[in-house]
């Protein structure tokens, strides 16, 4: 019998239950909360800055405060999704169809604990996938060669552009980008100096933490400067009436919830695809199962349940893929890979491998973290309508401070300062121009991965190496269809309407 | 934070386009065209100059699967992908959702005179002591970026200043 005291599991419950660690989930929660809550600040954009001051922590303290601050903004961003009809992050988009007609009826206070409720219960049921399910595929990943690795990078970097829809071709440029990124510096294999343009510090490589607090942090910030409008806001609302849902509503509950919840678990599981559209697609399902569709969009506390359980249902499925695979399940997961690099913690196959404690400190940090953020979460909090009333340059001015002494933070150094100024002028110039940088950022991260394989698979047998294995050609398959399948079906659509002698729509007046 | 779009612009019907890849209508005026193109000449030309700048790089053995293998197919990519923009953005037209919103002249200005502070702040950053230059800049920015108060000149930058003291030389020990 393995003694329990010795244990990876209780190892890893051990690290986190230990005071700071515990200190950090607090100080995570509420931050996530207060990010969530201002519109505008994406949980990426908070996990990139916090990225900053983390990696100097010990990496289950910096998961901790990582991890924590993603479960607490999928609680936070509701508030002004009901409140003020604005999405807090984008995941909460589902909210605003039912939530904000139901603060209008005087019901916000209902549709807050409702919504808290639901989020809660979506957390669970990805962290019960996350225990269940990351283990055994990292397990099969295990199996992987040069060929499968680099098959998988494809199909992470291709899932997360084809999910961009509209704009897969600028998605993959963009994914080039950051794999043409990820080449300056030394060659993987023979170690030739590439693209430094005889800069020192290029040597090394692209820094991509400062790359990413550019992208995430400091573009999104000067976008919304160059944009600013004045008089632009909305009151929020604040009549809160009922709070606590009784018996009979927690009974009616049970169905969206659950519909919700698995949506949002199978939805997950598919790199890249975020709580966003998985929130739309659960709110979608619960209206076609309901009896009560008429109130759907119209302030429908099913409508409302079924979106947030399916939202945050996803979580779980993006962390497995996370860990187990090395291909991000979204792009606050993109933000973490890079982390996790620094701390020396390579996510992908064999991690859990090489790190047997890690799965049982995950599950019980979003664990806490769940319980510790639903109790935040349900005391009314009336003090957070006057957060929504905060004048925009306060947000502003912390986020672009943080974006510079959080860089510097990293490894004391001006230069990654000015890297992040670049990157960040450099992400605006995609923000603007439609270019996602979630793939930016991920051919960044796992473009050495991705060469380095690519070549290795060619030397030892040539492109035969990827066509003879089953896996590489599967996951290959699928990313071509990721990329090649909207807009083809767009296409067929598109004649289709021709034919039958139909105005393709457009807006051109 | 409040100035986001109102009720009215959370469009259900076109988070459901979103979310289920539909048919969506495109915008094709001119100006959005010509946008469009600017995307294009950035692929396009980045993509010309990693195949250019490629062969300066120094190869020791093997050229076939050396470094210039992969910068070379990614610079290759990129043109045809500036190719497929012309044909899809350009000629075709774009979604509604991709023609950002529309840049302010107040915008511009504050934006200039935040970056010239942010890089002024980062070269007295090793001159100055830390918490001096911070509160200086974070009040300048306050200024530049609508704060008018004396709430959000002096005591917004002295607790944000203590904050930032705190958390990375205090707690971290970041040597600023």
């Amino acid at each position: 019998m393995i003694p329990i005291y010795a244990s990876p599991v209780t190892d890893g419950i051990g690290a986190v239950l230990a005071p700071e660690t515990l200190m950090t989930i607090g100080i995570g929660i509420l931050i996530g909360m207060l990010v969530g809550a201002f519109p505008g600040v994406t949980a990426t954009m908070a996990v990139a800055l916090a990225s900053g001051f983390t990696l100097t922590m010990e990496p289950t303290q910096g998961l901790a405060m990582l991890l924590t601050i993603y479960v607490a903004a999928q609680f936070g961003d509701r508030i002004p999704a009901i409140l003020i009809n604005t999405p807090g992050t984008p995941a909460s988009i589902s909210t605003t169809f039912d939530g904000y007609p139901l603060a209008r009826q005087g019901k916000a206070g209902l549709a807050l604990t409702t919504s808290a409720l639901g989020s809660a219960l979506g957390l669970l049921c990805g962290i019960v996938i996350l225990a269940v399910a990351a283990v055994p595929l990292s397990r099969f990943a295990m199996q992987f060669g040069p060929a499968e690795m680099f098959a998988l990078v494809v199909f992470g970097l291709t899932m997360m552009v084809g999910v961009s829809s509209g704009r897969i071709f600028k998605g993959l440029a963009a994914g080039a980008f950051g794999l043409f990124l990820a080449t300056i510096g030394r060659d993987p294999i023979t170690g030739d100096q590439r693209f430094t343009m005889g800069i020192l510090e290029l040597n090394g490589g692209i820094p991509f933490i400062p790359v990413i607090i550019g992208f995430f942090g400091l573009a999104e910030v000067i976008n919304q400067i160059l944009t600013h409008r004045k008089n632009k806001g909305v009151k929020p609302i604040s009549q809160m009436g009922q709070w606590m849902p009784d018996k009979k509503l927690m009974k009616r509950l049970a169905k969206p919830m659950g519909i919700g919840a698995a949506t949002g678990s199978v939805i997950g599981l598919v790199p890249a695809v975020g709580g966003d559209i998985a929130g739309i697609i659960g709110w979608d399902n619960a209206r076609k199962a309901s009896k009560m569709k008429h109130e759907f969009g119209k302030g429908s506390i099913e409508g409302l349940t079924a979106g947030d359980t399916s939202s945050t249902a996803t979580l779980g499925g993006s962390i497995t893929t996370t860990m187990a695979l090395g291909v991000p399940g979204d792009s606050v997961m993109a933000v973490m890979i890079g982390s996790m690099m620094i701390w020396g913690i390579q996510p992908g196959p064999g991690l859990f491998n090489s790190h047997p404690d890690l799965i049982a400190s995950l599950v019980t940090i979003l664990l806490i973290a769940t319980v510790l953020t639903l109790i935040l979460s349900l005391l009314r909090m009336k003090g957070v309508i006057k957060l929504l009333e905060l004048p925009d340059h306060f947000l502003w001015v912390v986020i672009l401070v943080f974006c510079m002494v959080g860089t510097y933070s990293i490894n004391n150094s001006v230069f990654e300062v000015f890297m992040m100024l670049l990157f960040g002028m450099v992400g605006l110039f995609m923000l603007r121009f439609g270019f996602p940088p979630g793939p930016a950022v991920l051919g960044l991260i796992l473009g050495p991965l991705a060469e380095s394989n690519l070549r290795r698979a060619l030397l030892t047998d040539g492109w035969a190496s990827i066509y003879t294995s089953p896996i590489a050609l599967v996951l290959l398959v699928i990313a071509v269809l990721a990329v090649t399948l909207p807009p083809l079906r767009q296409l067929v659509r598109r004649r289709k309407a021709a034919n039958e002698g139909m105005r393709v729509p457009t807006l051109q007046p | 934070m409040t100035d986001q779009p109102p009720i009215e612009t959370i469009d259900q019907e076109a988070a459901f386009e979103a979310a289920h890849h539909q048919e969506e209508p495109l915008v094709r005026d001119l100006p959005v065209r010509l946008r469009e193109l600017v995307s294009v000449a950035a692929c396009i030309g980045l993509g010309i100059w990693i195949l250019v700048a490629g062969k300066d790089i120094i190869v020791r053995g093997t050229a076939e699967l050396g470094p210039v293998f992969w910068p070379n197919m990614l610079g290759t990519g990129l043109i045809i992908f500036g190719v497929v923009i012309v044909l899809n953005n350009v000629l075709r037209g774009v979604r509604k959702a991709d023609v950002p919103e529309r840049i302010t002249v107040s915008g511009i200005a504050m934006f200039g005179m935040t970056l010239a502070i942010a890089i002024g702040y980062l070269m007295l950053w090793n001159v100055l002591q830390f918490w001096m230059i911070t509160f200086v800049a974070l009040a300048l920015f306050t200024l530049v970026l609508g704060g008018r108060s004396w709430k959000a000149t002096l005591a917004f930058p002295a607790v944000t200043t203590a904050v930032l003291h705190f958390l990375f030389i205090v707690a971290l020990r970041v040597p600023l």
